[in-house]
């Protein structure tokens, strides 16, 4: 399940703290990262790998909402619904969300490109409404602009 | 570094061109920058001091903690410094309160302003190895702070023997996965070990037994980036900017229905009326101010709007959040806003704040869908009562605070979802 590459990334977490505990968050990013979400086995590998009790690893991932395990996705939506966002219109994102793309919360395209995740602050409130796609923080502007956004995201 | 994300659109203005001289530019400062700006100096000016008179000089400037809870930084240190060492240093970078995003600016744009801080506080505590524990939205900052500490290694400014003093110092970034909780000192340090972000029992404080048991200072992004211009003005220096009681430069994230969004770095003697009508330009269409919230925490009406922006009994001091609510919001569906928050970040380790925080969303939902009965409305009572008083730790202490407020200080907006619920006997 997890690739030479992976397995190379959580060698250079633990190198780099110099402990397999503090290496575990980093690690399960990069599974994420490669993979497009973070499947049963690959947790059973890392539990090898860092000598952490799978059941440890199980409630770390349980824990943080970044971590997911359910359907794959290569590429993950998050738009934020806290209270600036939603005041200045977050339901026009998750509208424009669904009309390009035919998902709600929770829900990956049928073709496995995107997820859509609806998150508290995602802290660039000043530029509410605000949505991240992977790692960009970009402002919603208009549906065409989050189109010409998404197309960048192949 | 293979790339870096692209780093928030954020605007930024600055009276006192101290903590955003370079961070009110909408990009990264590299060490070449920083430099230029007389960058590092007062890293050598530290080394050249002895530890304990560089914590005399934070103690004396009266700076108090930047991320929330305002604690004196001076005092946390010398609690540190009674505990034998190894200590460690850990730099809270995971603010995620609704409406604040001011460290995000100087962890983005300026991450070398921090590092100085972080390395000057580590030599001033006798800390080796320190760590920067970051939130999970923000990749950019975590890509950026991971750059800039290869920049610094490179220049001798960490590692070992820094500067020929002899101090050995690594700066390491953890990065997190989307918890709020993990803001709370305690279960940020379980997040560091690999852990479930659960907060832990206090006492015994950080500064005593913290990370790996061992004595550890926490310190806010903003608050360890005071600790270069402390050093470079001297604390009598810091102490002239801004009010005598609370001095040096602060930031303010502002929010919401305002005509110029952004942060604003401004001593803390302005009101909060000034940070709204002369910094952010007022409301959006000039639609009269309904309330202000301080992220998740207060809500203020429009007959406090000249409340100082400091750290007094009713100041707006700790992360200096304001966002801005007009007559066109409604307060009741806003407040709903909130509970829904902390009953997403609840993190399920004490059962009042776990049952509380769901309770408390799911009755202000009945009552914003107009589906209330007056039991809905005991039941409200009764849980934003005891969640308080009954929760483990920070965050159950305040989850209902906010709705508390509102409910005092707008009482016709509420009376009037209520008279509605007499409809659903």
């Amino acid at each position: 399940m997890l690739t030479q590459e992976i397995k190379e990334a959580i060698e250079g977490h633990i190198k780099y703290f110099g402990s397999k505990e503090e290496a575990l968050l980093l690690s399960l990013h990069s599974i994420q990262e490669y993979l497009g979400h973070i499947p049963e086995e690959a947790l059973e590998e890392l539990s090898e790998i860092l000598d952490i009790p799978l059941h440890h690893i199980k409630g770390v991932v349980a824990f943080y909402e970044m971590f997911d395990t359910g359907e794959k996705a290569k590429h993950r939506i998050y738009v934020c619904n806290s209270i600036v966002c939603y005041l200045l219109k977050s339901h026009k994102v998750f509208n424009a969300v669904k009309e390009l793309l035919g998902i709600e919360p929770g829900q990956v395209t049928r073709d496995g490109m995107f997820k859509l995740v609806e998150v508290q602050c995602l802290g660039a409130c000043s530029e509410a409404p605000v949505f991240m796609v992977d790692n960009d923080t970009y402002r919603y502007e208009s549906k065409e602009k989050l189109h010409e956004i998404l197309a960048k995201y192949s | 570094m293979k790339y870096l994300p692209n780093i928030a659109n954020i605007h930024a203005e600055t009276e006192l061109n101290l903590l955003l001289k370079r961070a009110k530019r909408k990009r990264t400062a590299d060490i070449k920058e920083y430099l230029k700006d007389g960058g590092y100096l007062a890293l050598e000016k530290a080394l050249s001091m002895k530890p304990e008179d560089i914590v005399e000089e934070v103690d004396n400037s009266n700076l108090r903690g930047r991320g929330g809870a305002g604690f004196p930084t001076g005092r946390k240190w010398k609690f540190c410094l009674q505990n034998e060492a190894p200590r460690y240093l850990v730099c809270n970078a995971d603010e995620s309160e609704p409406g604040t995003f001011k460290d995000r600016l100087i962890l983005e744009r300026d991450p070398h302003l921090l590092l100085e801080g972080i390395i000057i506080s580590a030599y001033a505590l006798g800390v080796n190895r320190a760590y920067i524990y970051i939130r999970g939205e923000y990749p950019a900052g975590y890509y950026i702070l991971r750059n800039a500490i290869e920049e610094a290694k490179k220049e001798g400014f960490l590692g070992k023997n820094i500067l020929n003093s002899g101090f050995d110092l690594e700066i390491l970034v953890s990065r997190g996965a989307g918890a709020y909780i993990c803001g709370e000192e305690t279960a940020l340090l379980n997040s560091i070990e690999g852990k479930r972000g659960h907060p832990r029992l206090k006492p015994p404080f950080p500064v005593q037994v913290g990370l790996w048991g061992r004595p550890t200072v926490v310190n806010n992004v903003e608050t360890l980036s005071n600790i270069p211009i402390i050093i470079n003005l001297g604390s009598e220096g810091y102490k002239e900017i801004g009010p005598m009681d609370y001095p040096g430069p602060k930031l303010f994230p502002v929010s919401g229905k305002v005509k110029k969004p952004g942060v604003y770095e401004l001593p803390m003697n302005t009101t909060l009326r000034e940070v709204i009508f002369k910094y952010a330009g007022g409301t959006i269409r000039n639609v009269p101010i309904k309330a202000v919230f301080s992220g998740a925490l207060d809500c203020l009406s429009v007959n406090e709007l000249d409340t100082p922006m400091d750290y007094s009994q009713f100041g707006f001091g700790g992360t200096g959040t304001v966002i801005v609510l007009t007559e066109e919001d409604d307060i009741v569906e806003a407040c709903y806003k909130i509970a829904e928050f902390y009953k997403h970040e609840t993190c399920g380790f004490c059962t009042p704040c776990r049952i509380g925080c769901h309770e408390q969303a799911y009755l202000l939902e009945k009552i914003v869908k107009d589906e209330a009965t007056p039991k809905t409305w005991e039941g409200l009572r009764f849980v934003t009562k005891y969640i308080q008083p009954t929760s483990v730790c920070g965050l159950g202490a305040v989850a209902s605070r906010l709705i508390k407020q509102a409910m005092e200080k707008f009482p016709e907006d509420f009376a009037k979802k209520e008279q509605m619920s007499f409809v659903n006997i």
